[in-house]
């Protein structure tokens, strides 16, 4: 029956992925973060004059936070930009879409390395991975990135399988624009291009992978030029300082701590905490509904998938468990959070192997199976509680919330005034710098030509300043609009022409930006 | 001989791992139950384990200060504060959840905000000290190499020894009751069982066939200290 109605089955899957994927996509995450703005700053910079928000026309990387943003989510989006329009829904949907058409290829593949059952299996685990949904529903470049090396390493399966030459082809060029989509990709794609053909080296020789290589190569010449020719020159590069041997915490180490340090930072990768019980960091450490990147309840499965690997995936194991290995390597040599997107690639053959566990357990333990299946389900429905109710009223802070709802109110007024202030800082005690350039472009306050003309050291961009605002220091002139952190409360000289129009809440309802007007 | 040299091994490993500066520290009377209890366990294992496994949660308990023993007046107290069973921030947590999510339906409710989602806390320590990190920072890489060669020594074993794992398990789950608690304290009372691993591992095939690689992870371990 499974293997008449796979289809069927398979598009109730991706029916309900995309459900639990599209659901008040533009409340939550209740605002778009950091990198999500600046991408969809750019995109839609892009679209509109060709030009990123430094002027730069038609770049290989975008500057964004001197981390040099790998270009395709930002050019790919361009489209989805025109359709949806300058709101959340036109900068998330690629990854929604990423997401869903990462099941899609992950179900393929599985059916051809284990059938149907198996196919339908990893599709459904995917679907409700809590590590999955987190990432499908913000614009992450590192989820492009992921499937793209997901229907890369599905094209190299192929090949091995039918030995179509194409299907090189195929595969090296998902592998070369993965590069193109994330950093992180940068070193692993060349690793898997290695390793993998390395371990069929006696079933195929070496040679007979020169096109993949070659055309991934190809692929990543622009690439490989902008790295070294714009970013390598910016002295003030993000990836310099990524690299682990430069992180804070190993001041003062002598040189055997340092040179293991990356592989601590390997084997941290592996945590059961992290993996299965905090590592989303949706909440502050110590609360309970903290999830990890898979749920609890697939641990067992993962142990059984581990030791059974070479009964479901037969002469293919060595590949995925390879590709499981492989995963962490790079975000091992960088500094920084260890359950950070860049080892996002992790997610996928991790639930491979989930899958293979749980077939195994369908087949031969079935009352064990169908407990496990009950208990997945009561795990995601906490996962669920957490995340889509709880998770958008905590985290304001984390994504800058405040900025956009500030422009939603002056929107109507504005134009009765000269000179807009916005405060960069935010947070209960102005603890936080946000990007209200970014936030104000996006969503209408000026054009993108005028974003690109700003002027730098004045921080101002057409009637709009930038600026944290001494209330002692500060000129108050009239038709004036000052958006303000909450930390920073009318006070001092000519306090009283300023006249409070709002108070700006985050979800949870505490304040987060005071809105003045003077008249 | 071979056995001689097995045992010098592991008294290697734990040499220079950090446990070495815990077992010196440590009050030698848990020192001293431990090994009574190994004796007791393995001599006879069939007819004292739930002894054995009861004295050592109590004293488990004790030594990682969560539950306090007054011998003269008789009197136990267990210290809820320092556990998950009330940590403040936990409480709080559940608080504020049942606020945020007024508006499901009351059975709902009750079945996501009740006190027992303090297990997730707990799970999630029991979690940490079952990683891989967690032990190669406890007994460093010649040692958690070690390990892992006997426990896959051990599953081999066609007459296992589940009582083993029980003693394992028992201590990482009543250690992982204490929220912020110290991870050496935290594993001092499963030293007999690690060391029987350790043991194991050195009567693996594959140890024996790359020995000279685990005297590297000896060295580098030396270096890290």
């Amino acid at each position: 029956m499974i293997k008449k109605y796979f289809w069927i089955f398979l598009t109730i899957i991706l029916v309900f992925a995309g459900f639990l994927r599209i659901i008040n996509l533009d409340r939550n995450p209740p605002n778009l973060g950091n990198d999500e703005i600046s991408i969809a700053y750019d995109s839609y910079s892009v679209r509109m004059t060709g030009r990123d928000e430094y002027g730069i026309w038609l770049p290989l990387s975008f500057i964004s936070h001197r981390d040099y943003k790998a270009p395709l989510y930002a050019y790919l989006n361009i489209p989805l930009n025109y359709i949806f329009g300058n709101n959340e829904y036109g900068v998330r949907m690629l990854s929604v879409v990423s997401s869903l058409v990462a099941i899609l290829i992950l179900a393929l593949l599985s059916r051809s390395l284990g059938g149907e059952k198996l196919a339908l299996i990893t599709a459904l685990l995917l679907t409700l991975n809590p590590k999955n949904i987190f990432v499908s529903r913000m614009s992450y470049e590192a989820n492009l990135a992921s499937t793209l090396v997901l229907l890369g390493v599905y094209f190299m399966f192929l090949f091995r399988e039918k030995r179509k030459n194409w299907y090189l082809l195929l595969s090296g060029i998902f592998m070369g624009f993965s590069i193109w989509a994330y950093h992180t990709q940068k070193g692993l794609v060349p690793l898997l291009l290695v390793v993998l053909p390395w371990l069929v080296r006696k079933e195929i020789k070496l040679r007979k992978w020169w096109i993949l290589w070659v055309t991934t190569l190809l692929i990543i010449i622009p690439i490989g030029w902008d790295f070294l020719n714009v970013q390598m020159k910016d002295p003030y590069n993000r990836a310099s300082s990524q690299i682990w041997y430069k992180s804070a915490s190993l001041e003062n180490k002598n040189f055997f701590e340092i040179a293991v340090d990356p592989i601590y930072r390997y084997f941290d990768h592996f945590s059961l905490d992290i993996l299965f019980t905090r590592g989303l960091e949706m909440f502050p450490k110590n609360e309970p509904l903290n999830f990890g990147w898979f749920l609890i309840s697939t641990l067992p499965i993962l142990v059984v998938g581990l030791f059974n690997l070479k009964k479901i995936f037969e002469k293919y194991y060595s590949w995925v468990l390879m590709w499981w290995l492989v995963c962490p390597v790079v975000p091992s040599l960088t500094s920084g959070e260890v359950a950070s997107v860049r080892n996002l690639a992790f997610v996928i053959p991790t639930i491979l192997i989930m899958s293979a566990g749980f077939l195994v357990l369908i087949e031969n333990k079935k009352i064990i199976s169908g407990f496990l299946a009950i208990l997945i389900l009561i795990n995601f429905g906490f996962f669920g509680v957490a995340y889509y109710v709880h998770f958008p009223k905590i985290s304001g802070d984390n994504f800058q919330y405040g900025y956009k709802q500030a422009w939603m109110f002056i929107k109507p007024i504005v134009s009765d005034y000269d000179k807009v202030v916005i405060e960069p800082r935010f947070g209960i005690n102005g603890q936080f710098v946000g990007l209200p350039r970014l936030y104000f472009g996006y969503f209408g306050a000026f054009d993108a030509k005028t974003m690109q003309q700003r002027d730098d050291k004045l921080s101002k961009i057409g009637k709009y300043w930038i600026k944290n605002v001494d209330w002692n220091e500060e000129k108050i002139e009239s038709k004036t609009l000052y958006v303000v952190s909450v930390s920073n409360p009318k006070a001092g000289n000519g306090f009283e022409k300023l006249e409070l129009l709002t108070t700006i809440n985050k979800p949870d309802n505490t304040p987060q930006f005071l809105i003045y007007k003077t008249n | 001989m071979t056995n001689k040299l097995d045992l010098l091994k592991v008294v290697l490993v734990i040499l220079i791992s950090p446990l070495l500066i815990k077992i010196l520290n440590i009050s030698c009377i848990y020192t001293v139950i431990t090994l009574l209890l190994s004796y007791l366990f393995f001599k006879f294992k069939n007819k004292t384990w739930w002894l054995v496994f009861l004295i050592l949660i109590v004293v488990n308990l004790q030594l990682n200060r969560l539950l306090y023993i007054d011998v003269n007046h008789f009197k136990l107290s267990f210290d809820l504060e320092q556990s998950f069973f009330k940590y403040p921030g936990v409480g709080e947590s559940i608080i504020r959840y049942r606020q945020e999510g007024l508006w499901l339906p009351y059975f709902l409710r009750n079945i996501f905000y009740s006190s027992y989602l303090i297990l997730f806390s707990w799970i999630s320590s029991i979690m940490k000290m079952l990683s891989l990190i967690f032990w190669i920072k406890t007994i460093g890489f010649s040692g958690i190499s070690l390990m892992v060669l006997g426990i896959v020594e051990y599953f081999k074993k066609t007459k296992k020894d589940y009582f083993v794992v029980g003693w394992f398990l028992l201590i990482i789950t009543t250690s992982s009751l204490r929220v912020l608690g110290d991870s050496l304290t935290a594993i001092y009372l499963a030293l007999p069982v690690i060391v029987y691993w350790l043991y194991l591992g050195c009567k693996n095939e594959i140890f024996k066939k790359y020995q000279i690689g685990w005297y590297i992870l000896i060295l580098l371990d030396v270096f890290l200290k």
